[in-house]
């Protein structure tokens, strides 16, 4: 092989490029973080310092320590280094799979409320389940809509959370519907005053309609 | 004041993203972490860029940064990958899936041996062959004289093709 040849596939490689898609979202995202700020005179008159400073041989060791301790001091605030942000990253990813580690415990918990003989609890339980977890939904949105630039794996964490969010979700409706189908059978064949009949009928109604929420509420109200 | 810096700023990022990518690309061989990579440089760029400081020469600066951000991730642990050949991002030549898989099996092959070089060679061939920078352009990034520029330019070559040839000696071919 020749070195034309080597330049010939060289020459190649500049068809690589990026997903269009990818490059279009990062410089939206870029462009959408917050206003840039100019560099003030103030801020022009300590470099211009520290370069004159520089210049003295006998003020360059002092130079030195005064600019070691600027750039370490700042760069907890400004993060120079970048190194707050990878270790913001790594946290924000573990947290994430904690998340979706906890969401499949939920999801596993969800069978044992169906054979659990306080219904009542097991109900709200499921409530609570379906808010808290929409919620979450809610705030991963505005995350993922946020104009901070989000790392590929964190987005990838926060759309497995989603996926994994929208399963419990869709398996707690499942496991309300058949308690609340299994509780409306049972109530139906006890002898009930007016007002719990009423009330069953309401839930009932509720139910059919598809407020789950109301159904339940008026459930928790029979016989008390 | 603010709109101008962000259109000068989108001018920098259009004229430079794909460069960019591509030499992340190259130095670590898989379109994800190359993402990532590419994404960093371009924050920190413009963290640098809104704080009004001058930046001489944007191209050697954000090359500056690429390299620094590859050698970061390298030194997270990761390993030099062996990309699939499905998986170079290639834009033209997809149509034909028989010489596509050849081209793509043959520049795997090249990246391998591309990234066996030292930085700055790998670097030159990048910016002269593939970006179409000058000699006179890359010699102002890497701080050198045209002349010695050309030079590096042409061992680096002389380099890559000694490894190629090592590797797949041309009597096997004749």
């Amino acid at each position: 092989m020749d070195e034309k040849q080597i330049i010939q596939q060289l020459k190649t490689f500049s068809q690589i490029q990026p997903d269009k898609g990818w490059e279009i979202s990062l410089k939206q995202r870029l462009l959408a973080q917050d206003l840039p700020v100019e560099a003030t005179e103030k801020t022009r008159f300590i470099f211009t310092g520290l370069a004159n400073m520089f210049s003295q041989p006998r003020m360059a060791f002092a130079g030195l320590a005064v600019l070691g301790v600027v750039v370490l001091g700042t760069s907890f605030y400004f993060d120079w280094f970048g190194l707050f942000q990878n270790q913001q990253s790594k946290t924000m990813v573990a947290a994430l799979q904690t998340m979706e580690g906890q969401l499949q415990t939920v999801s596993q918990s969800l069978d044992g409320l169906k054979t659990t003989a306080k219904v009542n609890q097991a109900l709200s339980m499921t409530e609570v389940i379906k808010s808290t977890i929409k919620n979450n939904q809610q705030v991963a949105k505005k995350l993922q809509a946020s104009p901070m630039v989000l790392s590929r794996s964190i987005l990838a964490g926060l759309g497995d959370v989603n996926k994994a969010s929208n399963e419990v979700v869709a398996k707690t409706d499942q496991v309300q519907k058949e308690i609340l189908e299994k509780c409306f059978a049972d109530l139906k064949q006890r002898s009930l005053s007016a007002t719990d009949q009423e009330r069953l009928s309401q839930a009932e109604k509720s139910y059919n309609q598809g407020n789950v929420s109301e159904a339940i509420l008026l459930l928790q109200q029979i016989g008390q | 004041m603010a709109k101008n810096y962000k259109k000068q700023f989108g001018c920098l990022y259009d004229k430079h993203i794909e460069k960019i990518y591509r030499y992340v690309f190259l130095k670590v061989g898989a379109k994800e972490a190359a993402e990532d990579i590419t994404a960093e440089v371009f924050v920190k760029s413009w963290k640098k860029f809104k704080t009004g400081l001058e930046i001489k020469n944007c191209s050697a600066y954000l090359y500056q940064v690429a390299r620094a951000e590859v050698a970061n991730h390298y030194r997270s642990g990761v390993k030099m990958p062996t990309v699939g050949v499905d998986n170079l991002p290639l834009v033209d030549i997809n149509d034909n899936p028989e010489a596509s898989q050849i081209i793509k099996s043959d520049l795997e092959n090249l990246r391998t041996h591309l990234n066996e070089l030292k930085d700055e060679h790998q670097d030159v061939l990048i910016w002269y062959y593939l970006d179409g920078y000058s000699s006179k352009e890359i010699a102002q990034m890497l701080d050198k004289t045209e002349g010695a520029t050309r030079v590096i330019i042409s061992r680096a070559l002389a380099e890559l093709r000694e490894k190629m040839t090592k590797k797949w000696p041309e009597t096997l071919f004749s």
